[in-house]
């Protein structure tokens, strides 16, 4: 069963269920939450200290208590101690670093008006920046790491896959239209003639994957405009028949039907997390959005000896895992 | 159907059957019914069948082409799935139509067959769902984004279209009637083999009975050396086996009952034999004895003849010389004295005379020398006739009597003279029929005597043997003839003598 979570006012509600362990289990968050909160701003600093030189508080919120989630709190915990997982409502420090995980938690903080940055992660970059245009009121300091995989990977991907400049086509709707500079900075870098389709209002997905016949790959970049759940089914199946290779966003996008992808666990996301709080809590400068550093590569074998493309060990290994402490 | 026709039509419908024909029937009628049960199965459920066909086939096509139309319907591109379509229709030969709707209701697509098959097999509809992909689109403004791990998601059931397949009936009632047709053959072939089957056992088990029942024939014929093999298991091993053992039981009883019967049967034969010497003996010394004492009495008789009766008359002639001697005389009481003493010895020795001629008589019937035995016979009867009371008689004769003579005359004539005797003094009887015959026609001349009287007869079973019959039929064995007594109650006395002449011809 499917089970999500929703924001009502500045509570987090954890579940949409009323059975009893749930009950339990978001009693136990909110109480251990304010009972560390509470004794962290105990002993608080003074206010005016600089943000460079002080631990400030880290606070962990999150949206819900889904396995992923609290797989991610498990292992930010072990990487941030000091980290709390909090409720957002008693966040009394309002100068506190603040990661949400997931774009309710996000859109929760915004709401929130917290003085302390905000850090954004698994919240993919349409999402994010979404939620950013959509927030009211003083927006607090933020940056992200997406959720989806590079571009300049995905691109890298292409070519090691293919070994030789093939036509690649990637599709932007209004709102990723914002990566299409990097896109083609990474495929100058990548050496890959890519094609960029914009999504227009009046279009379908099918039309552009018509149009882009010539094209040996396509980039699918996350765009609720262009790639729905419910399309993708339709690209997968056109792309096949088309001959085209499908580089997906996900590892779920690899196994239904996509060649290939990069993609990052929660301990990539989480590494990069833990050097990011660490850079600024040094600089005290909250680095731009940023897609995740750390990956690794899958691949459909099968879609692979379908589309006569020859995978090697090195394409198999292309990864950038963070370094074991 | 009456109670005793039943019972005639089942006899003769069961009861008078072989066991092979039992078995084969007790086989093939529970497989007949079956098979009848069969056919009326598919007679009934031929047509279900078809519907069921139909609607299975027109259900998977609907499904088929369905699953395959998303793409065509979602994207536009409705060539490749007319291509499908229409290769479908072409090959499948159940299909009549196919029309593809998109959600509105809009007919898309519609294929249908150019062979002239027809319609009237059903209409089948399937949706078309556009079916989403069990993967994160990141574009959830709720829950987190993972590129790495697969978060479950629900499924979307749009509809996006319909599928409607018609179906021609003709391949499915053909199809049907194949099978009907196939069915039926099969049940056939599968009757006859059991049939055939059914033949076979029964035939393997009439063998064996078959076997034993020809064996019980060879006993019940006396044949008691009966050896069966026995290779055969169960109850028939059981029953081969006890007719082998009661075969040799017999056998070993018929060769010890045929030992002792042989056994006895020459100890009877020895024991006849025995008898028959014994017999021939008595026989032999019966007429020995019979001869004996007719010489003896013949010379006795001759003796009293020659001797006492020349005495006599002399001792008469000497009275009858007194008498006249004394009549000589002058009459005197002496004289008187003398004369009647004369006359008392001539009287006496008259008697005595006439009493001594009696006894010659039956002592030796010299009348049988004389006149042979028809003369001497007739001088009986007439002896007989004489006396008070006596019946009459009455002689017939015929034939040569010179040939009868000696002792066979003389047993003849004893013969004769004690069937008068035994008529005379038990019969009651007022006529007798005295008959003699010698016949000489045959291949060995016989004497027959015959004595018929209208007396009161008796019953042989119940009135025992005289000494006199027995002797009688002594006599008559003694020289190889035979004795016939025909009597009853009421009816008279015949008695048949018959002596063969050459065996008489011994003289003694």
């Amino acid at each position: 069963m499917t089970r999500r979570s929703r924001v009502s006012g500045t509570a987090f509600r954890m579940s949409s269920s009323n059975t009893e362990p749930h009950h339990f289990r978001r009693r136990w968050l909110l109480r251990l939450g304010r009972v560390l909160v509470a004794a962290r701003f105990a002993a608080r600093p003074t206010l005016g200290q600089a943000a460079s030189q002080e631990h400030r508080e880290v606070v962990i919120v999150v949206s819900d208590e889904g396995d992923l989630t609290r797989k991610v709190v498990a292992d930010l915990r072990r990487r941030l101690p000091r980290a709390e997982v909090g409720d957002i409502k008693v966040l009394t420090p309002r100068r506190a670093l603040v990661i949400a995980v997931g774009p309710a938690a996000l859109r929760s903080v915004m709401a929130a008006s917290v003085d302390g940055p905000v850090i954004s992660i698994f919240t993919s970059s349409q999402v994010y920046h979404s939620i950013l245009e959509t927030a009211t009121g003083r927006r607090p300091a933020s940056t992200a790491i997406y959720a989806e995989p590079s571009p300049t990977a995905q691109l890298r991907l292409v070519r090691l896959l293919f070994k030789r400049p093939i036509r690649t086509t990637v599709v932007l709707g209004g709102r990723t239209t914002f990566l299409e500079s990097l896109l083609q900075r990474a495929a100058a870098e990548a050496r890959i003639p890519l094609t960029v389709e914009n999504y227009e209002l009046d279009d379908s997905i099918s039309r552009i994957l018509g149009r882009s016949g010539e094209s040996h790959a396509i980039l699918a970049i996350p765009d609720s405009l262009v790639f729905t759940s419910d399309n993708l089914r339709t690209v997968l199946l056109t792309t096949y028949r088309n001959g085209q290779a499908v580089i997906g966003f996900s590892a779920a996008l690899v196994r239904a039907g996509a060649l290939a992808t990069t993609f990052s666990e929660v301990e990539d996301i989480n590494a990069q997390l833990e050097e990011l709080v660490s850079a600024y809590e040094g600089s005290g400068q909250l680095p731009a959005p940023q897609f995740p550093k750390y990956f690794r590569t899958l691949i459909n074998e099968d879609v692979a000896r379908s589309l006569n493309v020859v995978i090697d060990d090195a394409v198999r290994a292309f990864a950038n895992r963070p370094e074991k402490r | 159907m009456s109670f005793s026709l039943r019972q005639r039509v089942w006899t003769f419908a069961w009861k008078n059957r072989t066991i092979s024909w039992r078995l084969s029937v007790m086989a093939t009628i529970p497989l007949m019914l079956m098979a009848i049960g069969e056919l009326v199965y598919l007679l009934i459920a031929g047509p279900i069948d078809v519907r069921q066909d139909l609607r299975e086939h027109g259900e998977i096509v609907a499904a088929a082409v369905a699953e395959n139309s998303e793409y065509g319907l979602t994207s536009g591109n409705l060539d490749d799935l007319n291509r499908v379509v229409r290769s479908l229709v072409l090959a499948d030969k159940w299909i009549y139509r196919i029309e593809v709707f998109d959600a509105q209701g809009r007919r898309r697509l519609s294929v249908g067959a150019v062979d002239g098959r027809s319609d009237g097999g059903g209409r089948f509809d399937a949706r078309v769902f556009r079916r989403t992909l069990q993967v994160d689109d990141f574009g959830s403004d709720e829950l987190p984004h993972f590129s790495g791990e697969q978060r479950e998601r629900a499924e979307s059931t749009e509809v996006i279209g319909v599928v409607r397949v018609l179906l021609s009936h003709e391949i499915a009632t053909a199809k049907q009637k194949r099978r009907l047709l196939l069915q039926s053959v099969l049940l056939l072939i599968v009757g006859s083999l059991s049939i055939w089957v059914a033949t076979l056992l029964g035939k393997a088990l009439h063998r064996p009975m078959d076997t034993a029942i020809r064996a019980l024939r060879e006993v019940r014929s006396g044949n008691y050396a009966v050896k069966l093999n026995v290779d055969d298991g169960g109850e028939m091993g059981e029953l081969l086996g006890a007719i082998n053992d009661m075969s040799s039981s017999l056998d070993e009883f018929k060769s010890d009952l045929e030992g002792k019967v042989l056994a006895r049967t020459r100890d009877l034969e020895a024991s006849r034999n025995e008898a028959l010497k014994a017999d021939a003996e008595k026989r032999r010394l019966i007429q020995k004895v019979d001869s004996a004492v007719e010489d003896e009495r013949k010379s006795i008789a001759i003796e009293i003849h020659d001797e006492l009766n020349a005495t006599l008359l002399g001792a008469r002639y000497g009275s009858r010389r007194i008498l006249d001697m004394v009549a000589a005389m002058p009459p005197s009481q002496e004289g008187a004295v003398i004369r009647e003493s004369a006359e008392t010895i001539d009287r006496i020795t008259s008697d005595l005379y006439t009493s001594a001629r009696k006894i010659v008589r039956r002592l030796r019937p010299e009348v049988l020398d004389m006149l042979g035995l028809e003369g001497a016979v007739e001088e009986m009867l007439q002896t007989y006739e004489a006396a008070p009371g006596a019946p009459s008689f009455t002689f017939r004769s015929a034939g040569d009597f010179s040939l009868v003579d000696g002792a066979l005359a003389i047993t003849a004539y004893r013969l004769m003279q004690e069937c008068v005797s035994n008529v005379v003094k038990h019969a009651q009887a007022k006529e007798v029929l005295v008959m003699a015959k010698v016949k000489s026609d045959e291949d060995s001349p016989v004497l027959k005597l015959t004595v018929i009287d209208d007396g009161i007869g008796f019953d042989p079973e119940s009135v025992q043997e005289g000494i006199g019959l027995i002797g009688m039929k002594e006599r008559v064995y003694a020289f190889g003839g035979s004795l016939q007594l025909k009597t009853a109650g009421g009816a008279g006395t015949q008695i048949d003598i018959r002596l063969p002449l050459i065996a008489g011809k011994s003289r003694v």
